[in-house]
């Protein structure tokens, strides 16, 4: 073969990822944080030390490729926040995404600086080490809320619009930095207007794609799953390149391709079939950030690691409260988006990297910056995964009161289904099926892949393939009366007749012929549809009225 | 990024071409690959070559994976003797010529061993697509079909590990066979207990299933890779591994994007980089293709035919294996790797796997078979039968001999039409007049009398050919089964009374539910329960 290289890291780093995840679990430990220390046990072995350009990894192609997927699971991870998140979802939360994101820019760095001097750094050094410290992860925070699904609540879109705003920021930031190694003073402040320019056009060019362009190609694509999944994939790929040539940075451009498709009825099914892509070339990213900290060369500066550590901990989520809370959101949505960014970013090692490529730090300092970073990381992913609880314990202990902030439920209460009925499959069964049952007054959710068959059907319907857990899950199958498949599939009868038997439900099953019924007899189902017996009955009863068969 | 971006973007074009035209998308994908080679993408150095490589080896590998996660080892049992039956002839007989012809033409014996292998195997995502799309997928002849194929599949990997493994000079043929063994006991074991142990014993989520998966498949590519057998091998054995119900119904969610973006990819890049064979290869080309095309449908059709399917099942059968496979690139892949083949040999097999794709779709147009079907020695005309006034039976299956006993309680004359050798036998034992054969067809319709009889009486599969039957038979009151509502409207339109049964089972069910699921229905909006 070819290049076994890139088999043998993706599989080293893939196995080790997975040793750690089985035994973390038990201890409830964030996926990422598993990805981190996978990357610290595998790092040595590929000499994934030294930082090199943007992608963060050095050397050998293998590990540009592996950076490469990197970048791409960022991509996909960002273009998924962009379907979740309309555009109106996000102008709520436009206002005190840009005051508090700005604010916060401010005062860390500022506070950063100033507490580096204090630690005993030269101006230079702390002038990297605020900075460092200022941007918080999107990435970490982003996947995390995914994974809780909470990326669609008051806290989490307000968390999505302040890590945009960052970005922006960071833009600046790096537009700024190369102008000071270049000394040509011009070329920044073009790179710059370039770079505003570019996200208004990018903004435009969103807008009207969602709402002229992109519609009817998208539900003509959205009735062939792979047709539907690869535009949406080069849609979104083409929008991080135009990004890229308008001096953007590649979240920037997938988020707001997300955005673009986030009105679509296909919208959802596609986020769920990007899903695993996604978590694939996510988990090798943060695998191999892990594998590029050296942490164990830090060991002289652990004070400052500690002293700033606590700073991103405690400062960052405290001047969140403040702003938060003077804006009038409520007591527990200050407290839940002021916890997602109590780290530091990933983003903050390669432009350490880019500070010690250009001689304007030491080593040393870089695995400073790598040892406040992970920690910050492990700690912070651990606080927003058990944000709830943190907030009921704060509560308890009173610390809240100091902010005065109002107290009043912001989020709607989620509309969940249960003790409905699940039907699969809207052919001509499923759809009489489906009259049959709501004409009784059942709640009835119908399932289908195709959009055009779930038309006019009185019940609530989803599109999504029923053989996938995670739309059985959706669905609500655990709160379900009864699961019954209208489905010519074989396989996909079986495999639902099944998952039935597994969360103790009674389930109807379409036999639609003999070979179909033993297998299904076997797996135990309450009824079985057996509509070629049916069909010969009805036969029988035609030719009986016609005369053609006589009593 | 932009390589992927491109690459991506071929990829799409090629999916949509391939919907809107109705050819198999591996064909596309190839073709769009192809086509960015003779824009001069290369020159210009856009797509990156290193990262092309590899995206096509993380292809490669993962289109590999997923063939080996569809050889549910259920699937083949049903119908096995046939399925290996066929499976093996085709690919003994159509080797032994591919190999014949490449070396009349001037291979060496190793490159036309290769060859030969390529052509011997039929592709299962374009059979299985095909089949999908034109709703055929479980009539009894696609089982059989999906069957040969998987069949296939695994005897073309054991002969590319033993050939891979018999020119390794360390080892040679006997560790390549212990090495197969190794993996073979390796994925019994997996099979068995690991799988669903780390599968299914906690609901694991998402992302945790999709780590194990993934570490599965490193896991057999290493085992591979230490026994000195191609990669290819190891992971068609991950994928087996996690192939049994239900674990792979848990497998499929997660793996199915994956697969498509790794197979776009996979294919594209192949197109993009494998050279277009030079005029002079083009008599090896297309000499293949006429093989591929021309022996494998007598071959497998007299086959299927012989161990007792119908004869249009049979027929249809061996126009759908009419064509390589991806497998055969893969041959190509794996040949070039051990430096055995050309790249230049790459390319040809490449073109005759996508020129015999390409063929499928036209090969196995209904008009195609109607008219083939029309040589077949069952369907010569014969003498009408002399009756008149008889019911006639267009298919009969299990259910029908109830309609034969009512009818016959009636005092009618019955005629069966039917196609299947099994049910044929029970009636002619049964002393009933059978005749063998399509019953959409006119010749056997004619035979049959059809335009004679009192009533015709319609269940075959395929409402297209009730629809045929229909328009044969003008005047004759024939009651057609269906299933779609759709179908019905069809049906009545060709001046059918159609029985729609989809509607009937519906409230039959609707009757069970109101009495044990919500105890009384006062008014459950049905019409009376049918004794």
């Amino acid at each position: 073969m070819q290049n076994i290289d890139l088999l043998f890291s993706l599989g080293i780093m893939i196995l080790s990822a997975t040793a750690i995840v089985l035994v973390a679990r038990r201890l409830s430990v964030p996926t990422v944080v598993s990805y981190l220390l996978a990357g610290l046990v595998v790092g040595p072995i590929f000499g994934f030390i030294h930082l090199g350009a943007a992608s963060g990894l050095d050397g050998t192609q293998t590990n540009q490729v592996v950076g490469l997927i990197g970048e791409v699971g960022i991509v996909l991870l960002l273009f998924l926040v962009g379907l979740e998140l309309s555009l109106e979802k996000i102008r709520d939360v436009g206002k005190v995404a840009v005051i508090a994101g700005l604010g916060q820019v401010l005062f860390t760095a500022a506070g950063g600086y100033a507490l580096c001097l204090l630690l005993g750094f030269d101006s230079m050094t702390s002038l990297f080490l605020a900075t460092a410290l200022t941007f918080s992860s999107t990435v970490v925070v982003v996947k995390l809320l995914d994974q809780k699904k909470e990326l669609d609540s008051l806290y989490g879109r307000i968390a999505v619009g302040i890590f945009l705003v960052q970005d922006l920021v960071v833009i600046v930031a790096l537009t700024l930095l190369a102008g000071l190694g270049d000394a040509t003073e011009g070329v920044s402040w073009w790179a710059l207007a370039k770079a505003f320019g570019g996200m208004m056009v990018l903004l435009v060019l969103v807008i009207v794609a969602s709402r002229f362009i992109l519609p009817r190609p998208f539900a003509w694509a959205a009735r062939s799953a792979e047709l539907l999944f690869v535009w949406s994939l080069t849609w979104c790929l083409v929008m991080v390149e135009l990004a890229h040539l308008l001096n953007l940075s590649p979240e920037i451009g997938a988020f707001l391709a997300g955005m673009a498709l986030a009105q679509l009825k296909c919208a959802h099914d596609l986020r769920r079939r990007i899903h695993p892509l996604m978590n694939f070339f996510t988990a090798v990213f943060f695998i191999a950030l892990g594998a590029q900290m050296d942490p164990v060369s830090a060991a002289d500066n652990w004070w400052p690691a500690v002293v700033l550590s606590l700073f991103v901990l405690i400062g960052n989520p405290l001047i969140f409260m403040i702003i938060i809370s003077l804006g009038g959101y409520s007591e527990r949505t200050a407290f839940l988006t002021s916890v997602t960014v109590a780290q530091i970013s990933e983003f903050s090692f390669v432009f350490a990297a880019v500070g010690l490529s250009a001689g304007l730090i030491e080593p040393a300092i870089l695995s400073l910056i790598a040892v406040i970073g992970l920690s910050t990381i492990i700690l912070s992913s651990y606080m927003i995964l058990y944000n709830h609880q943190l907030y009921a314990l704060a509560r308890r202990v009173g610390l809240l009161r100091i902010f005065a902030a109002k107290d009043f439920d912001e989020d709607p209460p989620a509309a969940t289904l249960s003790d409905h009925i699940l039907v699969v499959g809207m052919n001509s069964l499923g759809r009489r099926i489906v009259e049959i049952l709501h004409g009784q007054g059942q709640a009835v959710l119908a399932i289908d892949t195709d959009p055009q068959k779930l038309r006019d059907l009185p019940c609530r319907r989803m599109q999504g393939s029923a053989e996938h857990m995670s739309v059985l899950e959706e669905a609500g199958l655990a709160r379900a009366k009864m699961l019954i498949s209208a489905l010519q599939i074989e396989d996909a009868n079986i495999l639902l007749a099944w998952q039935a038997q597994r969360h103790g439900l009674p389930s109807a099953i379409h036999a639609f012929d003999a070979f179909v019924v033993e297998e299904l007899e076997r797996i135990g189902v309450d009824y079985l549809l057996d509509s070629k017996a049916c069909g010969a009955q009805r036969l029988q009863q035609a030719l009986s009225a016609a005369g053609v068969l006589r009593p | 990024m932009i390589t992927i971006t491109l690459l991506l973007l071929a990829a799409a074009l090629a999916w949509t071409l391939a919907r809107a035209f109705n050819l198999p998308a591996v064909a596309t994908l190839l073709l769009m690959g192809i086509g960015l080679n003779a824009i001069g993408l290369r020159d210009v150095a856009a797509i990156d070559p290193e990262v092309a490589n590899d995206a096509f080896l993380l292809g490669l590998t993962f289109l590999v994976f997923h063939s080996g996660t569809e050889l549910s080892p259920g699937r083949i049992g049903r119908r096995g003797a046939t399925a290996v039956q066929i499976g093996i002839i085709q690919f003994l007989v159509l080797g032994a010529l591919g190999m014949g012809l490449a070396y009349l033409l001037g291979r060496s014996v190793t490159v036309a061993l290769y060859f030969g292998l390529a052509i011997a195997v039929s592709s299962t995502l374009v059979v299985v697509r095909l089949l999908q799309q034109r709703r055929q997928f479980f009539e009894p002849f696609a089982q059989l079909l999906v069957g040969v194929l998987l069949v296939q599949d695994v005897i073309l990997l054991v002969a590319i590990a033993l050939i891979e493994g018999s020119q390794q000079r360390v080892q040679g043929l006997q560790g390549a066979l212990g090495g197969l063994v190794v993996l073979v006991a390796m994925t019994l074991v997996f099979l068995r207990w690991l799988s669903p142990w780390l599968l299914l014993r906690r609901k694991q989520d998402d992302e945790t299933l999709l780590l194990i998966l993934l570490s599965v498949l490193f896991l057999f590519l290493g085992l591979a890779y230490q026994l000195d057998l191609p990669l290819v091998v190891g992971a068609f054995t991950a994928g087996v591994s996690v192939s049994a119900f239900p674990v792979h119904g848990l497998v499929r969610g997660q793996l199915n994007t994956l697969t498509n973006f790794f197979m776009a990819l996979f294919f594209v890049s192949l197109g993009f980089f494998v050279p277009i064979p030079q005029l002079s290869a083009w008599p090896t080309v297309l000499g293949l293709c006429a093989l591929v095309l021309l022996v494998t449908p007598p071959l497998v059709a007299w086959i299927a035919e012989r161990a007792g399917m119908s004869a249009r099942g049979a027929l249809e059968s061996g126009l759908l294996l009419a064509q390589t496979s991806e497998f055969s690139i893969i041959v190509g892949v794996v040949g070039v790797a051990s430096g055995v083949l050309s790249l230049d040999d790459l390319g040809l097999l490449t073109m005759v796997t996508l020129l015999t794709m390409l063929a499928t779709p036209f090969f196995t147009h209904r008009v195609i078979i109607e008219t083939l079907i029309r040589w077949h020695p069952s369907t010569r005309m014969a003498d009408p039968l002399p009756k008149s006034g008889h019911v006639l039976m267009a298919g009969c299956g299990e259910l029908g001999f109830t309609m034969l006993d009512l009818l016959e309680q009636s005092q009618h004359d019955v005629v069966v039409i039917e196609d299947d050798p099994g049910i044929v036998a029970k009636l002619k034992a049964r002393g009933v007049t059978v005749i063998r054969g399509d019953a959409a067809s006119a010749t056997v319709l004619a035979r049959a009398s059809a335009t004679q009889a009192l009533a015709i009486i319609s269940v075959l599969r395929r409402v297209e050919d009730s629809v045929s039957l229909l328009n044969r038979v003008g005047g004759v009151p024939t009651y057609v089964r269906v299933f779609e509502d759709a179908d019905a409207q069809r049906i009545a339109d060709a001046g059918g009374f159609p029985v729609a049964y989809a509607a009937a089972t519906a409230e039959r069910f609707g009757h069970w539910f109101c009495g044990s699921m919500t105890g009384d229905c006062k008014d459950p909006g049905l019409p009376p329960e049918a004794p």
